[in-house]
């Protein structure tokens, strides 16, 4: 169960990398990413769709200028190791994988501001060393691999020991509500999608 | 400038948006992409002077950097040849004159048309295959996709990846030597195609396919499972559907988030298994 949990949290660092700084050739895509991790841990049905739910709840929300929007990788990434490995059921993981994909963007703002310190340093480094620039490139992959990593890996225990928690607690009478909400998203970002794609006057 | 700082370039444009942050945004990716160019005009001193005029502010689409690379290139080259001390300033000006109106075409076609047009070609690709559930499905109606597999699941995602990338690369490509060609004079990429044009062809396209999709699951539903559908814990989830949809267009519509409504959903659920089962 660790082993697949690490697993899957370094395959979302390196495919989370794709998605806003090396390449943007889509791999990141949450359909793309969660087949990914259901072919890694033996379900790759329930990989592609929980994947899919996650981008269809997802795709309105695009990265213009500085805006952050929720981490479709990481939001796919926990909501199947939780549903694979915690044994959770569909909807009640993708509900926790939504919340953690929308509780990203605040790591990655600070990250970015943290990153700001770096320009007076990269200038300094590049007075004597032209070549400065691709050795502060790789550091920041690095570190944002480093990351995701570790924020996926501890955002699945968290979720396995809180979500658990909730769930043990909760009446049982309530439990299939989140399956039902779950079977209702895709119809939900579907019309999302539309409404985002539907031509606009003078577009 | 000659193919093979070309591609080079074109390599690492790729890595444009590491070390985005706040304070300059795509600065250290830009004068990393700049290097091959600025490393064949200088040695030494000049150089490392070259590389520090990139490293002001710097904000654009990722794949519409390389307008403004092949522009950036061909300024510095300018200035090598005339044998003159840099104007840094001017260097800045065009390129801050150039990032924003390449940025906002970006957006709008990449992001918020080419994006979503792609996933929709998926869809209608992995509904062509045979993948007729995006969620779980009641046990009785796993029948309906036993002939899916992860080839067919490939084939699905990569139609959407390849549209997207075969434009995307092409314009990341093609844009240096545009922005080479044009220099500091012309309009930069804004007339490289027609991008009104293709931002309306893009979300037509994706809609179209949208729609389709959405129509077709809604016969299969109504031929096949409309009477299963109607018993136990599904019958909520198919009677708020319609009005969680019309709820997800007209938000989404007016600019928020689909995410809202979810949770909308969500609530609604909660309240309705602990009132009524």
């Amino acid at each position: 169960m660790i082993g697949g949990i690490a697993a899957v949290s370094a395959a979302a660092a390196a495919l989370e990398l794709d998605s806003v700084q090396a390449g943007q050739f889509l791999f990141s895509r949450p359909s793309v990413a969660g087949a990914i991790f259901g072919i890694m841990g033996g379900d790759f049905l329930s990989g592609v769709q929980l994947g899919l739910c996650m981008e269809l709840l997802t795709i309105d929300q695009v990265p213009v200028g500085g805006y952050v929007p929720p981490s479709g990788v990481v939001g796919a990434a926990c909501a199947f190791a939780l549903h694979r490995w915690a044994g959770f059921d569909s909807g009640y993981s993708f509900l926790l994988g939504f919340i953690l994909a929308k509780l990203y963007p605040f790591v990655e703002i600070k990250m970015r501001q943290e990153r700001s310190s770096w320009n007076a340093r990269l200038e300094s480094a590049t007075e004597t060393d032209a070549s400065a620039a691709g050795g502060w490139v790789a550091k920041a992959l690095a570190q944002q691999a480093a990351l995701v990593f570790v924020f996926v890996f501890s955002g699945i225990c968290l979720a396995v020991c809180a979500g658990g928690a909730a769930w043990l607690a909760m009446p049982a009478k309530i439990k299939p509500a989140f399956m039902t909400a779950y079977r209702v998203a895709p119809w939900l970002g579907l019309a999302a999608l539309t409404a985002a794609l539907l031509p606009r006057r003078g577009n | 400038m000659d193919a093979g700082i070309k591609r080079k370039i074109f390599l690492r444009s790729f890595l444009i948006q590491a070390g985005w942050n706040d304070q300059r945004m795509q600065n250290m990716g830009f004068a990393f992409a700049i290097y091959p160019a600025l490393a064949a005009l200088y040695k030494g001193r000049e150089l490392c002077a070259g590389m520090k005029r990139h490293l002001g502010f710097f904000n654009t689409h990722p794949f519409m950097a390389g307008f403004a690379l092949g522009l950036a290139a061909r300024l510095e080259e300018q200035g090598a040849l005339s044998g003159q001390p840099h104007d840094t300033a001017r260097v800045e000006a065009i390129k801050s004159a150039v990032a924003p109106p390449l940025g906002a075409i970006g957006d709008r076609f990449f992001w918020a048309a080419l994006r979503p047009a792609s996933l929709s070609i998926s869809l209608l690709a992995l509904w062509a295959l045979g993948l007729r559930h995006l969620t779980h499905p009641p046990e009785e109606m796993w029948r309906f996709q036993t002939s899916f597999g992860a080839g067919e699941l490939l084939v699905g995602l990569a139609a959407g990846l390849a549209v997207y990338n075969g434009i995307a690369i092409w314009v990341r490509w093609k844009g240096i030597s545009y922005g080479y060609q044009c220099g500091a004079g012309g309009s930069c990429g804004l007339d490289f195609v027609n991008w009104q044009g293709m931002i309306r062809k893009a979300r037509l396209a994706g809609f179209c396919a949208t729609v389709l999709l959405i129509a077709m699951k809604l016969i299969v539903f109504w031929r096949l499972k409309m009477p299963a559908a109607l018993h136990g814990h599904d019958a909520l989830a198919y009677l708020l559907a319609p009005p969680a949809m019309c709820a997800a267009f007209f938000t989404t519509r007016s600019g928020k988030h689909v995410a809202q409504v979810y949770g909308a959903v969500i609530c609604i659920c909660i309240i309705a298994f602990a009132l009524a089962y």
